[in-house]
């Protein structure tokens, strides 16, 4: 087919490379959340090289077990682009209110312009994709700066926003409450965003603040 | 084959599905039946939207087709499906691509519940609600069946953990407590080691008794098993007050207020008074059948705690000397102290139990024996022994009270109402709380693992100061010094610590300079 061969020799990300791209970004986000905000200890997370940085990851085996198990899903979703946002909410383990949200939304951009006619943006180089997630990492490194201290012991919900029509595996996935933070009680600081071909994600993080 | 073009399909097949959706849900006339009731936007399983899509899809089919064909008369034909389906296309003109509708954090907590309401309203009403409150109903929110994994909790690791957390992620009072920036604190520099430590060799490790008390006078009295020496604060001098008989030992002392006369509590259960200056027992009152582990005085009667849980009042200057007798207690009295005004008295003991009695009751009844006295309020929330009692000296009616190591909590009363005010959970067992009579501060002492001395502040409870390790055994004994600066704590090492946790206020340092004058010209004369 020469529109597939033209599509394909233009952008070198296709949906499949692109929704690993997110789900990779995804992995990191959280695991550098989990780290930085000290929901996990400290000394269980390793330092990786990723994205020209040095980034924790889990080496707690049940943890990392348990966030695979979540971005196996979502980067099923992510194909079937039935995902919208992805949600890592930080909750009190002894109150269960949400103290954090990170928001993740994706957007699957519009193919048809982009394949068809040529009219869209030229397709990005994975260097300029990393910048961006570069960016987003640091971004979240350096959160700490001002979002108020977690005293007390954490714990977090990975939440899924779906279409309704997505196809979720029977008694893994559960509908839930969207561990929202009361308005008023919040704010909320928008990160950076970064865009393959085939996804763009935006980030923010809302936080419980009583000023 | 490239995969744009069937997802593209999928897509189409999508909005059309949707489209044909929204028309049948809109025009219930045309036939439809059961399954107009659920709204496809509210449908809160997937099965259900599933089964019912097939099911749409079977029965009208070629309505669809129709639907799609003249997509725009049909929005052009009937009002009300025209509006909504605008709008319904202006929220969602790809599936792909959310609305968001305005904050989520703001209206998702109502989602929920608007679900609920949508679900029993008509599909319009539901769509209003929705869209009133910025929730998207045509949107799930999953999370995943297991929660998180709870992080490895290995207690070797807890220490080293404590001390490798980062600056920001420590508590913000500990880290403004280290830098000393708390307000009232600032310029403050807290003692991490001992101002000065004096040996106790058979200091008693007992934590039923009070073995040190330090008079106004600045005269600092140590009982070593049997012999009561008196530290001067002054000139650092000791002097052996006297040894009591070989059948017992001290287990408890305190200073009158004026600091002139020691009282003793013996292990037999006797109170000996004790002229200091002249070096002298005055007299030895009994009564009390087993050891006397708590003593307090004001004015003129000395209040004995004793192990069977009696206190008795003893008037010092008549012969007759037990006037009253206050039974709230069925184990040993380990804490006993009186508020400064003498309207109450505090009491708690091995049965975890904090008692207030009311200062002016009791006294001889018309047989000449004493009246038993009930406590005027009785508080069982602690879950161990309670030895640490204090008054508060700016706030008359507040008592701080601490429990032994199954509690490590400390209560906030208030004395009139028996009210509990605040309460604090401290990492180990309490044996000693302290007032500051300057600062809004109290410090108190504990035992097992760290033995530390800690310093709060009240109300807000929070944690100023702590030294860990202060002894190397469990800290017992305590007590303030008269001008209210410095901490003296006695441990089961056979220590004596002095900690200088407070500073004096500019004014009443020239007073105590004054009165410390007097005492000086006063000794030597």
């Amino acid at each position: 087919m020469p529109v597939a061969a033209v599509q394909k020799t233009k952008a070198n990300i296709t949906l499949k490379g692109s929704t690993e791209i997110v789900t990779e970004f995804f992995k990191y986000a959280v695991n550098s959340i989990l780290f930085n905000r000290g929901v996990y200890p400290a000394d269980d997370f390793n330092m990786v090289k990723k994205y020209g940085l040095v980034v924790l990851v889990t080496s707690d085996e049940a943890l990392s077990a348990y966030l695979e198990k979540i971005l196996t899903q979502v980067r099923e979703w992510l194909m079937k682009g039935s995902i919208a946002r992805l949600v890592l909410a930080i909750v009190s383990k002894e109150s269960r209110v949400t103290l954090e949200r990170w928001q993740f939304d994706v957007d699957v951009t519009e193919q048809s312009e982009a394949d068809g006619h040529g009219t869209g943006p030229p397709p990005k180089p994975e260097s300029e994709i990393n910048a961006d997630i570069r960016a987003i990492i640091k971004q979240i490194v350096s959160s700490v700066t001002y979002l108020p201290t977690l005293s007390e012991p954490c714990a977090f919900n990975i939440l899924a926003y779906t279409s309704a029509d997505a196809q979720v595996p029977e008694g893994e996935w559960l509908d839930t409450d969207p561990h929202a933070i009361e308005a008023g009680k919040a704010e909320a600081v928008k990160l950076r965003s970064f865009s393959t071909n085939h996804h763009k994600v935006e980030a923010m993080v809302a936080y419980r603040y009583e000023g | 084959m490239s995969k744009t073009p069937s997802r593209r399909q999928t897509a189409l097949d999508d909005i059309s599905t949707n489209f044909n959706n929204i028309s049948i849900s809109r025009t219930p006339s045309h036939n439809i039946g059961k399954s107009d009731v659920t709204n496809p936007f509210l449908a809160p399983a997937s099965k259900q939207i599933s089964l019912q899509k097939s099911k749409d899809e079977q029965k009208f089919e070629k309505r669809k087709k129709e639907l799609l064909a003249s997509m725009d008369i049909v929005r052009c034909d009937i009002a009300g499906v025209k509006v909504e389906g605008k709008k319904e296309r202006k929220d969602h003109t790809d599936r792909f691509i959310p609305a968001r509708n305005g904050n989520i954090s703001k209206g998702s907590q109502l989602g929920a519940d608007v679900a609920n309401v949508a679900q029993d309203a008509s599909p319009r009403t539901a769509q209003i609600i929705a869209q009133a409150c910025g929730i998207e109903l045509n949107k799930r929110i999953l999370s995943f069946h297991q929660p998180a994994p709870q992080p490895t909790t290995d207690p070797s690791l807890n220490e080293a953990r404590k001390h490798a957390k980062p600056l920001y992620a420590r508590s913000a009072v500990s880290l403004l407590a280290s830098t000393s920036a708390v307000s009232g604190v600032k310029g403050r520099k807290l003692p991490a080691t001992a101002e000065r430590v004096l040996d106790a060799p058979g200091l008693m490790d007992d934590y039923y008794l009070n073995l040190l008390s330090w008079s106004t006078k600045n005269m600092l009295a140590v009982a070593l098993s049997d012999t009561t020496y008196i530290w001067n604060a002054q000139t650092g001098t000791v002097d052996a007050l006297g040894t009591v008989s070989d059948d017992t030992y001290i287990a408890s002392l305190d200073w009158t207020a004026d600091g002139s006369y020691l009282a003793i509590g013996l292990g037999t259960g006797e109170v000996e008074l004790w002229d200091v200056a002249q070096q002298k027992r005055l007299r030895s009152m009994a009564g009390h059948q087993a050891q006397v582990g708590s003593l307090s005085w004001w004015d003129h009667i000395v209040s004995s705690g004793c192990a069977d849980g009696s206190i008795f009042h003893h008037d010092v200057r008549i012969a007759k000397h037990k006037v009253s007798e206050l039974l709230g207690h069925t184990a040993e009295v380990c804490g006993l102290k009186w508020r400064e005004d003498g309207e109450m008295l505090a009491s708690g003991g091995n049965d975890n139990v904090v008692n207030a009695w009311e200062g002016r009751t009791g006294g001889i009844g018309n047989d000449g024996s004493c009246l038993s006295v009930k406590p005027k309020w009785m508080k069982r929330n602690h879950t161990a022994a309670v030895k640490a009692l204090a008054w508060c000296p700016w706030q008359p009616s507040l008592l701080a009270t601490g429990g032994g190591t199954s509690d490590c909590t400390l209560h906030f009363w208030s004395a009139q109402t028996g009210a509990r005010l605040h309460s604090l959970v401290t990492p180990s067992q309490i044996t000693n709380v302290v007032w500051s009579p300057h600062a809004r501060e109290f410090a108190t002492t504990h035992g097992f693992p760290n033995n530390s001395i800690m310093v709060h502040q009240y109300p807000t409870l929070s944690q100023v100061h702590e030294v860990k390790n202060a002894h190397d055994a469990r800290v017992l004994y305590a007590a303030l010094s008269p001008d209210g600066a410095t901490l003296v704590s006695g441990a089961a090492d056979e220590n004596i610590k002095f900690w200088k946790l407070w500073e004096v206020p500019k004014k009443s340092k020239k007073e105590e300079r004054n009165s410390m004058g007097g005492i000086k010209m006063e000794l030597i004369r």
